[in-house]
């Protein structure tokens, strides 16, 4: 038995799990990125046209800082790499790291893999076959983006490009799974670990693309834009990302073979040998399990909004520029910056909505995972259990909002020196609470009906991104749009706030979480 | 006398998997009843039934004189429960897991909790990922033993314990079943049911099939006997309660009911014994023997 021994018969039970993950995922990116091609094709038709989009926007260093190097945006196809390519490959990044740590680590905490190895399964074969799902779910997101930009009439070797970055950024950050999974004692954690590195890979990306571009070379996802799709493609970039790959995925062998199963490299702290004197209750319980999740969010979420806060002022200077300023004739300055603040705020509640129904449907991890059980053989009910995650998890939506709210103000407090945005930006912030409970309310409800249904949750979670970014954009029917919670929320500070709808959501989440009540009491309980 | 569990014909359905098909099962107020089948027979089924974790579609189920799903939450203030397969949270330590269940349950006696510690040798300040299997087992194990609850549900508790800490649980339950509460005991291990248990019921596909005191279940527990002896080992054929004798040379090898080992060891003695090892039936073999061609 080598250390690879039955490789090929893992892939086939990975893959029988993550068939609908991997085709839904690599058929909703290369979808959304044809259809952004199509629209930008009709929208800006002409080179004029073009021309005039990328004035608008080339100057602005706070439309750089989120979405990307604006050099060169002359063709369809340099509008299609600006508008998506690194929104996307980030996108990308996150569904990776979340197969690999799936297979590396999940499987191995579950017990799955002890399993395995005592039977037939080399020691490596689990990370080999997380890998290459990976490698699978990034080769179809690659050759199907390219595919279908050739389709669309784009050249050629653009469209290549714009599929190997996809799949570039993809992979490397597999390998920071890879690498993760072996560092952190717990899935959880290789998780956060991994995710972290994203983060922190788009916000040095986020302030070299706002600044001179130097630190964009240290980010991977910078990395995706420096190939430069559709503009003198530089194919050497390719190099970067399969050495950083290669690199990633060797050291993560060497860590594998250095670690105990079930063990992290970083070492396990001991715990307390008696519980404090309040842990006994289905919330302590809850909030204890979710109090690292919540706090990394709210600094992840917060980091990205210093940036989006520390440019404001660059968005009043480049409205100052004549040129724009003509296109908004009859909007000031003012405006359009809070206009600027609603786009942020709705990120941030979209942000917020992805923690969201990631909270909720925490006790479905629990549930399925075998330790709702042991809980439920106690003094507590269904809903006290279930319920209690679903508090921690609105509060945590509600501080991550009003944290990441000031936290845009301080940065464009540091920015502008006006420091009447603190509060307004808070409160700003806090009005996207009621669509984030309309869905936590349904993740809620999908636990309560069919556990195993959950995947859906984050579907009509992608249906909310894709249309917050691009409803307007793309011109999708109001009826769609409506279907989003978002939509119904008051672009607050641009427009001012309307009462009437913001209760109107909060009591959609309100029967959603009712009905995921009655419904969590009536089933039997699962599990794996 | 009273009783604690009543269950009968007791169905339960996963899709097309009969996993309950009309089960019966009596358990009275301060025994240690065993309940035994083999993989997959439906133990933890009816377990989780009875814990108002599953709803049965036929059939009923009373628990401490109680609704096991409507009146779940009631009555589990009064049971304490260890699952098959202990699953921990990563995060907390193993004390902290046994505070949290204990209080969730109603209330902690810190004395019983730090001294079954100590008896079960457990390290409570390890972290949930950080133990094996038999330690997890162990967390579960003493959350459910520091209870005063009045009625255990132990599904096959014993996996992954070694043959000391084994011991050390049979004293507990031993001591549980003195203070005048009941157990109900979940196993594929013959012999440690044998050990323990007052009243035994079998279960196979989800119905009961044989049930009664570990007397009555005497013809049931046949050894197997593998024997090498000086002269040639005739005359065991006649022998009552030999079955599926087989002779070659001067090794024989049979299975022999319980009341007829005494007879069947004179007879060996007798022929000059230079070798013998016996070795009690597995559950499995028992079930391929008396229930192979049940329906
Ligand atoms: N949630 C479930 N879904 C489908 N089948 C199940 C489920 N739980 C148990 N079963 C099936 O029901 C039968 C009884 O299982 P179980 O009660 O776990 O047996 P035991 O505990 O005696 O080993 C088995 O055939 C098992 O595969
Ligand atoms: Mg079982």
């Amino acid at each position: 038995m080598t250390a690879l021994t039955a490789t090929g018969t893992l892939l086939r039970l990975n893959l029988r799990r993550d068939r609908v993950l991997i085709v839904l995922s690599a058929i909703a990116f290369v979808a959304w990125t044809i259809l952004v091609a199509q629209v930008l094709q009709s929208l800006y038709p002409t080179a004029a046209e073009r021309a005039q989009f990328s004035h608008v926007v080339a100057e602005s260093p706070a439309v750089r800082a989120i979405r990307g190097d604006t050099r060169g945006l002359e063709t369809t196809g340099q509008l299609v790499a600006f508008q998506v390519g690194v929104l996307f490959s980030t996108f990308i990044a996150v569904v990776t790291v979340l197969l690999v740590g799936r297979h590396a680590r999940g499987d191995e905490e579950s017990g799955r893999t002890e399993l395995l190895l005592a039977s037939v399964a080399g020691r490596d074969a689990p990370l080999t076959a997380g890998l290459l799902s990976a490698l699978l779910l990034n080769v179809l997101i690659g050759v199907g983006t390219a595919a279908g930009l050739v389709v669309l009439g784009l050249p050629i070797a653009g469209a290549a490009a714009m599929g190997a970055a996809y799949a570039g950024v993809g992979l490397t950050f597999a390998g920071v799974a890879a690498v993760a999974a072996q560092l952190a004692g717990t899935a959880r954690g290789a998780n956060t670990l991994a995710i972290g590195a994203i983060i922190a890979a788009y916000l040095l990306r986020a302030a070299g693309d706002a600044g001179n571009g130097t630190l964009s070379w240290l980010s991977p996802i910078g990395w995706s834009s420096r190939l430069r799709a559709f503009d003198h493609e530089r194919w050497w970039v390719l190099g970067l990302f399969a050495l950083t790959t290669v690199g990633l995925v060797l050291a993560a062998y060497a860590l594998l073979a250095r670690r105990d199963l079930g063990a992290g490299m970083l070492p396990q702290r001991l715990g307390r040998p008696q519980a404090g004197a309040r842990f006994g209750s289905p919330l302590a319980l809850a909030l204890r399990l979710e109090r690292a999740v919540t706090v990394a969010w709210i600094t992840g979420v917060s980091m990205l909004a210093i940036v989006y806060g520390l440019v404001t002022s660059s968005v009043a200077d480049f409205v100052q520029n004549p040129q724009v300023a003509r296109i908004f004739t009859q909007a000031g300055a003012d405006t359009v910056v809070d206009s600027y603040f609603a786009t942020v705020m709705l990120v941030l509640g979209l942000l917020a909505g992805g923690f969201a129904i990631q909270a909720t449907l925490r006790p479905r991890t629990e549930e399925l995972a075998g330790r709702a059980e042991p809980v439920l053989a106690t003094a507590t009910s269904r809903l006290r259990w279930a319920g209690a995650f679903w508090l921690i998890a609105l509060a945590g939506v509600a501080a991550l909002l009003v944290v990441s709210g000031l936290v845009v103000g301080i940065g464009a407090l540091i920015s502008t020196g006006d420091a009447g945005d603190l509060v307004r930006l808070a409160g700003a912030a806090l009005a996207q609470a009621p669509a984030v409970a309309v869905l936590a309310g349904l993740a809620a409800l999908v636990h309560g009906l069919a556990p195993r249904a959950a995947p859906f949750v984050w579907i009509a979670f992608a249906g909310c991104v894709f249309l917050g970014f691009f409803g307007e954009l793309l011109d999708v029917p109001a009826w769609l749009r409506d279907l989003s919670p978002y939509t119904h929320v008051p672009q607050v500070p641009a427009e001012r706030v309307e009462v009437p709808p913001l209760l109107g959501l909060s009591a959609v989440a309100a029967l959603l979480f009712a009905a995921a009540a009655g419904t969590l009491r009536r089933r039997d309980m699962v599990s794996d | 006398m009273s009783s604690a569990i009543t269950v009968s014909g007791l169905v339960k359905t996963f899709g097309d998997t009969r996993a309950l098909d009309g089960l019966d099962l009596a358990v009275a107020t301060g025994e240690i009843h065993g309940f035994l089948g083999p993989n997959g027979a439906g133990k933890s089924t009816t377990i989780h039934v009875l814990l108002g974790l599953l709803r049965a579609q036929g059939g009923t189920a009373t628990l401490l004189g109680g609704d096991p799903w409507r009146d779940a939450v009631t009555l589990h203030r009064r049971l304490a429960y260890v699952p098959g397969d202990v699953n921990l949270w990563p995060n907390l330590s193993g004390g902290e897991t046994i505070d949290l269940l204990a209080r969730l349950r109603g209330g902690l006696d810190r004395a019983r909790r730090d001294e079954l510690v100590g008896r079960f040798e457990l390290d409570p300040a390890k972290k949930g990922s950080a133990y094996s299997k038999g330690n997890r087992q162990k967390v579960a194990l003493i959350a459910a033993l520091a209870s005063d609850a009045e009625l255990l549900l132990l599904d096959e508790p014993t996996a992954g314990l070694d043959p000391i800490m084994e011991e050390r649980f049979r004293e507990c339950v031993r001591e549980v079943r003195d203070a005048g509460r009941t157990v109900l005991l979940s196993s594929h291990i013959l012999g440690e049911v044998e050990a323990l248990c007052d009243r035994v019921t079998i279960i196979r596909d989800g119905r009961t099939v044989e049930r009664g005191s570990l007397e009555e279940l005497r013809h049931l527990t046949r050894t197997s006997i593998d024997a090498t002896t000086a002269r040639a080992p005739d005359g065991l054929t006649d022998l009552r309660g030999v079955h599926g004798l087989r002779v070659d040379d001067h090794r024989v090898r049979f299975d022999v009911d319980g009341e007829a080992l005494d007879e069947a060891m004179r007879r060996l003695a007798d022929l000059g014994l230079r070798s013998l090892t016996s070795r009690p039936p597995t559950l499995e073999e028992l079930f391929l023997r008396h229930y192979a061609d049940a329906p």
